[in-house]
């Protein structure tokens, strides 16, 4: 059907397909939820649902720029456990809370940076350059720690895991505070702008003559320092740091990017709006098959089939829209 | 002997209060009793170990009535910070009571705590949080069971020679199973020295960590894997290296692939607890704890729950597995969704 009026063409133009079917999957699951059960749309449940994907949907933010920079960073699941291991030990020595926190999340964003440096100089594809550091970072956690949880911290430290201003917790605050900052730069910064650009054609963002090497630079650093925060933040959850933290989390991090839009196949695409959706309706699915009492079995078969559904998604509103700038070229 | 009896006992107790409990109310109501909910929280969710756990608690549940329903949550994954998600978000369905099996000793404590303070029971099984406040532990004392791999190392290569250990370092249990079998060894057969493995708890990890260890040392007389990924992958290296039947190999626990190494003899034995009756018992005491007496329990406003509960642990073999009857027990491990 071929729409003539050119008043609801340039509304359909206008309209995000993605994020609107994506919506709708998250409103029909909250609906389906809150009827199934009466524990489900209760404060307590909503604030679980979002601390328990918090960790994820941090790192979500900088992966979202990695990718649409044309990468990506599985070395996010090595860092997180490396700089809680980092944190942890620093507060066993008796550094002061916020240096050490610090220190630690910078810890992260060198990993970053040694992410960007390898690539750039070996010239290899992120993919395989964050897989080594990851390799790497996981056998020093397993060495620094001999495979021991680290813990036994003093009781002042153990407060801060419980410390709740206005109700939500530091992860939540921190969140907010980072996803706004995001929000707002994706859209406006020119830093953060030219990641598209480079992402799309990095060639051609040279010749233009901006420091493409920069802006690769930045997004790897940010997503180093994101995953150290993140190992920060778990060390004052669980009140212990542990190798295993952060097993396959960077799965569930590249796919709720995945799910929000961003392009895994062509840099340049998506977008953090997209990516707090994607990130949504991955801690709404862990939260609804744990309240639901459907066998956790096949949440990954679910999410695995909304991956598949969101991409194909993306590539059809993709392909529409080069369609459509053709004939209007035409 | 006496721990077993001293277990038998705990659990009669346990299982008189609970019958008790439920006479008492259902005498006094005829309608239909309100639904309650059990969770099982565990890590690597799916392994057999676990599934064998679970059926224990379904038919404990079943034992006390249809309006009790149980659930299975957690991680695939060895994620101690997953699993202490997962009982939080169990907690928000506000269940009647936990059972959990902890990932690590510590990270659990906050999750379990919390559980605690809005009033829902933890039992502990398996693997213990002792720095907690959960109420009991259910589970094997490690170095007994560590001690009994120690024993059957030495009946098979006597009192001189070179051992393995396989384990995955920090994991608390593994640690009280090597050091109840170094004990062991320490005590009757000084002669016998050790190296630990780590093998990350992955059974390909296994067979890389013991192959490489076979080749370089041709000295190796036993392994003993204290957990139960560990002698299938050690079994593999040595079907590698030809040397089934040179090394004796002592395993943890057990599943299909364990039985299927007894019966063909590449494993020579594997020290057992009763994962079914650990969850069992974990159950009644959660249900226990949830229906507190007249009699105000130590652990107020719960129920009477006894702090610590130890299993029995013994060698299975493949001999035993001859007899169809013992056989029948192991080979038939149940499905769980």
């Amino acid at each position: 059907m071929k729409i003539k009026n050119p008043t609801i063409k340039k509304i359909l133009n206008k309209i995000n397909w993605h994020y609107l079917v994506l919506s709708v999957f998250i409103l029909v699951i909250f609906i389906a939820m809150s009827v199934q059960s009466k524990h489900f749309m209760t404060l307590a449940n909503m604030e679980i649902l979002i601390n328990n994907f918090i960790m994820e949907a941090i790192m979500a933010l900088g992966m979202t720029m990695v990718i649409i920079s044309g990468g990506s960073d599985i070395s996010i699941s090595g860092i997180l456990p490396f700089t809680a291991i980092t944190f942890a030990y620093m507060m066993l020595g008796n550094v002061p809370v916020a240096l050490a926190a610090v220190a630690a999340i910078i810890v992260g964003g060198l990993i970053g940076l040694i992410n960007n440096e390898l690539r750039r100089l070996l010239n290899i594809h992120p993919m395989i350059v964050t897989m080594a550091t990851q390799l790497t970072l996981k056998g020093l956690n397993l060495a620094i720690t001999g495979g021991s949880v680290v813990a036994g911290f003093s009781e002042d430290f153990q407060k801060i895991g419980g410390f709740k201003p206005l109700g939500l917790s530091l992860a939540i605050w921190a969140y907010i505070v980072l996803a706004v900052f995001y929000v707002l730069f994706s859209r406006n910064n020119r830093l953060f702008l030219n990641v598209y650009f480079v992402g799309g054609n990095k060639d051609a963002a040279t010749l233009s003559g901006m420091n493409a090497e920069r802006v690769l630079r930045f997004v790897y650093v940010a997503s180093g320092l994101l995953a150290g925060l993140a190992g920060v933040l778990s060390t004052t959850v669980y009140n212990s740091a542990s190798y295993s933290f952060g097993q396959n989390v960077e799965m569930k991090v590249i796919t709720a990017v995945a799910i929000g839009g961003t392009s895994m196949t062509h840099g340049g695409e998506g977008s953090i709006c997209g990516t707090l959706l994607g990130t949504l309706f991955m801690a709404l699915i862990y939260n609804a098959f744990v309240m639901s009492g459907i066998s956790t079995y096949y949440q990954d078969v679910f999410t695995g089939s909304m991956l598949v559904v969101a991409v194909l998604l993306s590539e059809g509103v993709r392909a529409i829209k080069a369609k459509s700038a053709l004939q209007a070229e035409a | 002997m006496k721990k077993f009896l001293a277990m038998i006992l705990a659990v009669t107790m346990v299982l008189s209060l609970a019958a008790c409990g439920k006479s008492s109310e259902a005498a006094t109501s005829g309608e239909k009793r309100e639904e309650e909910l059990y969770s099982m929280v565990v890590f690597t969710k799916g392994a057999e170990y676990f599934n064998w756990c679970y059926a224990g608690m379904q038919d404990a549940a079943e034992s006390i009535g249809d309006f009790i329903k149980v659930e299975l949550q957690g991680p695939a994954e060895w994620d101690a910070s997953q699993e202490a998600r997962a009982v939080e978000t169990v907690l928000a369905k506000k269940p009647n009571g936990i059972v959990v099996s902890c990932a690590d000793e510590s990270t659990l404590i906050p999750s379990i705590n919390k559980a605690i303070e809005s009033g829902v029971p933890v039992i502990c099984f398996d693997s213990d949080s002792s720095e907690s406040n959960r109420l009991s532990y259910v589970g094997t004392n490690n170095n007994t069971f560590g001690a009994v791999a120690g024993k059957a190392i030495v009946d098979t290569i006597g009192t001189e020679g070179e051992i393995a250990i396989i384990m995955v370092p920090g994991a608390v249990s593994m640690e009280e199973r090597a050091q109840g079998c170094i004990d062991y060894l320490k005590e009757n057969a000084p002669n016998v020295t050790y190296t630990v493995l780590n093998d990350e708890g992955d059974v390909a990890k296994a067979e890389q960590v013991t192959s490489a260890l076979l080749q370089s040392n041709p000295n190796i007389k036993a392994i003993f894997s204290t957990h139960g990924y560990g002698a299938p992958g050690a079994a593999a290296a040595c079907r590698t290296l030809n040397m089934v039947g040179d090394i004796t190999i002592i395993g943890s626990d057990y599943d299909s692939a364990t039985i299927e190494l007894l019966k063909s003899g590449d494993i020579a034995g594997t020290v057992i607890d009763d994962p079914y009756l650990l969850g069992y018992e974990a159950f009644m005491l959660s249900y226990a704890a949830a229906h507190p007496t007249d009699v105000l329990s130590g652990n107020a406003p719960f129920g009477h729950v006894p702090p610590l509960i130890f299993g029995s642990c013994s060698l299975l073999t493949g001999k035993v597995l001859e007899d169809p009857a013992a056989a029948a027990r192991y080979e038939n491990p149940p499905k769980i969704n």
